[in-house]
């Protein structure tokens, strides 16, 4: 291949093979640079066919009723004599409570940077539950300690829970009798609805205003609220982007109009954007649960138990007036709907 | 067959071919002595003056192309120098991000001016590159300012304890992909640049042999043509004449031979290994970027496989560079890295994300990647000075040796018209 004409010496007079060599060095190829490398990424597992779930009739609740759960385990069950082959025994030798969390829900689930800790209302419902499975005399650093914190995106609450790779998901989740066909959930632990955020300047006073401007609303992909604008407000331009903190940059980028997502989680933008405003009513009914596996039945009753003790005792209260009082103004624990008896 | 009656050669050429036709025709077969003198002395004298023209044009071709080749390998490796820059930028954008609110000064210095040197950078190669690449590179430079603007955005929230930040990182993080993309089309394009360069100077090496070996063999025939007719052994100009093409034909094509031969060793290796080690260092920062964000989304479901797809470039070019320059110190302090980063994503993936964040920001897998860094940037530097060294050094010789065959083509035409001057004297 190379065949480079280098001088021989001895080679003066043979104009032939000299002829010969400079013609196949004007053929022959040398070094050249070869293209950039490439790196095989590594073989992604492939998604499994979309199934599409739908609410059987005979679950089917009336407008602004939340679906039932199981009811609450009475409280024998305590640390170290949870049933055998029960959820709560499973996690309680495991050692750690497997949480599936938003990182950057500030007031429900966000990381504090200057501590690193993640903290916020859902973080703190959590707490509650996993000091009813290690020991409730546990302080909150000591609790903290015990949770296996997975931060997951809004797309991935379901799959994440139905895959067994989290115990439990608080990730301002709504209770509906869809979600119900895939996965089973606490009762109802906070009641949100869905509004608009608008920058403090906007004239637009609700989503009907939006609509009837046709303006860009940012609502995150995956989300009840995508499903809600989609299917109620088709004149709205939307845009779904992965997080609703990527709403909050195309925002103040002004790439979109408004954002829309459930009350709570606005208040947590707003907390972080003074020159915003949340307008309008709440014109979605969003209760809150904590997402569980289907088949943990033993462990969603259990978490009801708890949940049922915090309403009781003030707990829930607390909680509440540490996180949102100061933005949401003062609220009380919304009631739980038992007698859900199978899926 | 037409024409025949004009057999003396003094009449004007109707057109070359028909000149070339019956120069040919008298050369070989009829014609008074005298004649036939005059249409070789004519002939020979004319390629002679070719071969001065062509070889000339062939060796300026050949030091243009090799200089051209040159120019893009040193804007290759410049280009190279702004996205290992930029993408080195963005790992400490994100590794103080994952810091929290306080960042380490000294890291933030090092942003600042990796940043600027981007800046500068994209502006001054984008003066030197072709139009297509310079409106690239000018994209980049917008871009780039809105980067910026992104990254002082997160941090400012992120110092407030605002969890808006990640997503300011995140979309910076997607920009400064967007602009690593554009560099290595810009970079592509340069290789190709280098590759035809090379090839044009490969084929410009032909000109100089396309009509000095007819003019050695016009020269030899002449001679010899004459010596036989004049029954005198020698015609000195003649001889030297055909020394002179000899001598420009193994000289002067040995000169260029070099030339070309020296840029394409320098391209195969010094060229070749520069290249390899900027890419191993772009592709290596951006996987130290992904250990920062997966980290900073706090696992995510841990996913690593970013990192594991710009690990796979790292290491596919790190074991060329090895294979080619013999330069393995960076492959192999690029391999503690990675069992570093694997024990953290253990930790991580274990729940001990403080363990994990630890040593991702000052512990076992920041000090690997310090050294990777170090080692790998000396590596680099010295190969992109080799490679501009050895390929600007190729082509040198050859704008003299262009001039010299010029000349030596019309050396050669004069001798010719001494040397058959001095047999149609005798005629006179």
């Amino acid at each position: 291949m190379t065949g480079h004409p280098r001088r021989s010496t001895r080679a003066a007079g043979l104009a032939a093979a000299l002829l010969a060599a400079a013609l196949v060095a004007s053929c022959a190829g040398g070094q050249r640079l070869p293209a950039a490398v490439e790196g095989s990424a590594p073989p992604t597992t492939e998604a499994p066919p979309a199934t599409t779930y739908t609410c059987p009739a005979d679950q089917q609740e009336a407008a602004n009723l939340t679906p039932k759960s199981y009811e609450p385990e009475s409280r024998l069950q305590q640390p170290g004599s949870f049933p055998d082959g029960s959820t709560m025994a499973a996690i309680e030798a495991k050692g750690k409570l497997t949480i599936g969390v938003s990182a950057d829900t500030l007031l429900f689930g966000a990381r504090n940077p200057q501590t690193g800790f993640i903290e916020g209302f859902d973080i703190d419902m959590l707490k509650e539950v996993a000091r009813a499975i290690f020991g409730e005399s546990l302080s909150d650093e000591e609790v903290y300690g015990l949770l296996d914190i997975v931060v997951i995106p809004y797309s991935q609450r379901i799959p994440k829970l139905r895959s067994g790779e989290v115990d439990i998901v608080a990730h301002t989740m709504t209770i509906n009798c869809v979600r119900w066909q895939q996965i089973a959930f606490s009762s109802e632990y906070y009641r949100s609805g869905q509004r608009v955020m608008v920058e403090a300047t906007s004239s637009f006073q609700s989503i009907d205003d939006l609509a009837a401007a046709q303006a860009v609303v940012c609502v995150p992909a995956g989300s009840t609220n995508e499903e809600k604008l989609l299917a109620d407000y088709p004149q709205i331009d939307a845009v779904a982007l992965p997080d609703i903190s990527d709403c909050l940059v195309a925002l103040q980028a002004g790439e979109v109009q408004a954002i829309t997502g459930d009350d709570t989680v606005l208040a947590g933008l707003q907390v972080q954007d003074p020159a915003t405003k949340v307008v309008g009513d709440n014109f979605t009914f969003e209760p809150y649960g904590l997402g569980i596996a289907a088949e943990r039945v033993d462990f969603v009753r259990f978490v009801n138990a708890v949940l049922q003790e915090m309403r009781d005792d003030g707990r829930w209260q607390q909680v509440y007036d540490k996180w949102l009082l100061a933005t949401l103004g003062a609220a009380t624990p919304p009631p739980a709907r038992y007698g859900r008896v199978s899926q | 067959m037409a024409g025949t009656q004009n057999s003396g050669g003094r009449s004007v050429a109707q057109s070359p071919g028909a000149t070339l036709r019956r120069l040919a025709r008298a050369a070989a077969t009829g014609g008074s002595t005298p004649g036939r003198l005059r249409l070789w002395m004519i002939a020979t004298a004319a390629v002679a003056v070719l071969f001065g023209l062509l070889a000339a044009l062939g060796v300026g071709r050949r030091d243009s192309s090799l200089t051209a080749a040159d120019a893009a390998s040193q804007q290759l490796i410049a280009v190279q120098d702004v996205q290992v820059r930029l993408v080195h930028a963005d790992a400490i954008a994100r590794e103080n991000y994952l810091r929290g609110g306080i960042e380490d000064g000294a890291k933030r210095a090092v942003y600042e001016s990796e940043l600027a040197a981007v800046g500068a950078g994209v502006v001054s190669v984008g003066n030197r590159v072709l139009p297509a690449e310079a409106n690239v590179l000018a994209g980049v430079s917008s871009q780039l300012t809105r980067y910026a603007g992104l990254i002082e955005q997160a941090r400012a929230n992120n110092r407030q304890g605002f969890p808006v930040g990640a997503a300011y990182l995140r979309t910076a993080n997607g920009l400064s992909t967007t602009m690593v993309a554009d560099l290595r089309a810009v970079q592509a394009s340069l290789r190709n640049q280098v590759n035809d360069s090379l090839d044009s100077a490969d084929s410009a090496g032909a000109w100089l042999h396309l009509v000095g070996w007819p003019l050695l063999l016009l020269l030899v025939g002449g001679g010899a043509w004459v010596a036989f007719r004049f029954r005198r052994l020698l015609n000195v100009p003649l001889v030297l004449a055909a020394i002179a093409t000899l001598l420009m034909l193994v000289v002067g094509g040995s000169i260029q031979a070099t030339s070309m031969t020296d840029a394409e060793a320098a391209t195969g290796s010094s060229l070749q290994a520069a290249d390899l080690a900027a890419q191993a260092r772009s592709a290596a920062f951006e996987a130290h970027a992904q250990e920062a964000s997966t980290l900073i989304a706090r696992g995510s479901g841990g996913d690593d496989s970013a990192w594991q797809a710009s690990v796979a470039t790292v290491a596919t070019a790190l074991v060329r560079l090895c294979d080619i320059a013999g330069e393995c110190a960076a492959l192999s302090s690029f391999e503690a890295y990675a069992d570093a980063h694997a024990a953290l994503r253990a930790d991580d993936d274990a729940g001990d994300w403080e363990a994990a964040r630890a040593a991702s920001l000052d512990g076992a897998a920041s000090v690997a990647f310090a050294e990777f860094d170090a080692v790998s940037s000396e590596v680099a530097a010295q190969l992109g000075d080799d490679a501009a060294a050895a390929m600007s050094a190729a082509p040198e010789g050859l704008a003299t040796l262009r001039v010299f065959v010029f000349l030596g083509g019309l050396l050669v035409a004069a001798l010719v018209l001494v040397g058959y001057g001095q047999r149609l004297k005798e005629y006179r």
